[in-house]
């Protein structure tokens, strides 16, 4: 499955020059790439509940429910697929 | 000139930074103590210095020293120029009737609590000439010498106004010895921020300027956001390196003899002054996502209130 595939399913991919920033919708998982934090560690997988501004409140099971910017979401990436 | 000296840099005998050349102060009279600014977010400057023993290798205000015949290398930070007539030249500035008592911001192009500021103390005798006449003021400075002046800040605080910045853009030691060798280390500059925001001042960060391929990693810009919330700072703002002329060339002759790896990606972002748009969005946004995650801002990151608060930090 491609970027693009996976992401008109869960999201949309907002290009810029250099980067990119995903756009996540409710429901969608979403991998957390943002410095680790107590209780929180860069790569954790969670489930988008509510979008907000500028980001989600992402729930994270066990290790609970957090506010994240958008910059710091991108899609997962299953085992087996092109990075 | 009104008269020179000679003295060795506090400063570098401090902090123990690797330039050990001596510094000439020079002390002149100025005709004018604010300057009139356009385009920013304050309408006037104040500047009781010129030259900056900081040595800050990205700072824009090396380019002013060439009005003085000066280079912007070495002599930006060995040669300067101090106003000592500046207090009484604003004093009588501020008395005018036409006086509007707009926002007057110091250390936009010299920093005001640079050492020799314990001598003259013409920063802490020019707030006290706008405290007297109401005028809010905003401070730019790396100095730690301004919990010195904690009193009247705070007096400014709760009447006409007063913001007080703390520029930060590491706390990487090797970097801030590298880039500020002149600076008190950036941690004694959060604390001094700790001390003026117990005294009700309201002081944050400048994470600025960030230099591309240098201070621009994750790590580093989380390290200084992080630091910045866990000192209480009341804000936090950001903006990338600007390379205008007279800083562009003694920068990037800093950034060849340090950071060589650095230079193409320089050659690709700075063909002008500023990084390109994309660039400044990035990182807006990542220091914007960043504030968020560290609590530096009215909500707090974490969601569910019966878990461990997320500034509680390992």
């Amino acid at each position: 499955m491609t970027m693009e595939t996976r992401t008109q399913q869960k999201g949309q991919l907002l290009l810029m020059d250099e980067g990119v920033c995903w756009q996540p919708v409710p429901g969608a998982r979403a991998l957390y790439k943002g410095p680790r934090l107590e209780g929180l560690r860069s790569g954790s997988v969670g489930r988008v509940a509510e979008l907000r501004e500028r980001g989600a409140i992402m729930d994270f099971g066990k290790k609970g429910r957090w506010r994240v910017p958008r910059y710091f979401l991108a899609p997962p990436v299953r085992s087996g697929e092109p990075g | 000139m009104a008269g020179a000296s000679v003295l060795p840099c506090p400063a570098r005998a401090v902090w123990g930074a690797r330039v050990n050349s001596p510094v000439h102060y020079e002390e002149a009279q100025c005709k004018t103590a604010l300057n009139r600014v356009a385009g920013m977010g304050f309408q006037w400057s104040l500047n009781p210095y010129r030259g900056c023993v900081h040595s800050c290798h990205y700072c824009f205000a090396r380019r002013f020293h060439g009005y003085l015949n000066l280079g912007a290398g070495q002599d930006f930070s060995s040669v300067i120029t101090v106003k000592v007539n500046l207090p009484e030249v604003l004093r009588w500035e501020l008395s005018a009737p036409t006086w509007r008592r707009e926002t007057v911001a110091l250390g936009t192009a010299t920093d005001p609590y640079q050492p020799i500021e314990g001598k003259y103390r013409l920063t802490r005798r020019a707030l006290e000439a706008l405290h007297r006449y109401r005028t809010p003021v905003g401070v730019v400075t790396k100095g730690t010498m301004v919990v010195r002046d904690v009193d009247v800040l705070a007096d400014m605080a709760a009447r006409e106004g007063c913001t007080v910045c703390f520029s930060v853009t590491t706390l990487d030691h090797d970097l801030w010895q590298q880039l500020e060798p002149g600076t008190p280390p950036p941690w004694q500059r959060l604390r001094a921020m700790e001390r003026l925001r117990a005294a009700g001042v309201n002081a944050g960060v400048l994470l600025a300027p960030v230099v591309p391929g240098i201070t621009d990693s994750l790590d580093n810009l989380s390290a200084v956001v992080r630091a910045a919330a866990q000192h209480g700072a009341r804000f936090l703002g950001t903006q990338t390196l600007y390379l205008k002329e007279g800083t562009r060339e003694h920068f990037l002759d800093f950034a060849q003899r340090e950071f060589p790896g650095a230079i193409p990606l320089y050659e690709r972002l700075y063909p002008r002054a500023y990084a390109p748009r994309w660039y400044q969005d990035r990182l807006g946004q990542q220091v914007a996502g960043l504030k968020v995650l560290y609590g530096l801002g009215d909500e707090r990151p974490r969601v569910d209130e019966n878990r461990p608060v997320q500034l509680a930090f390992p």
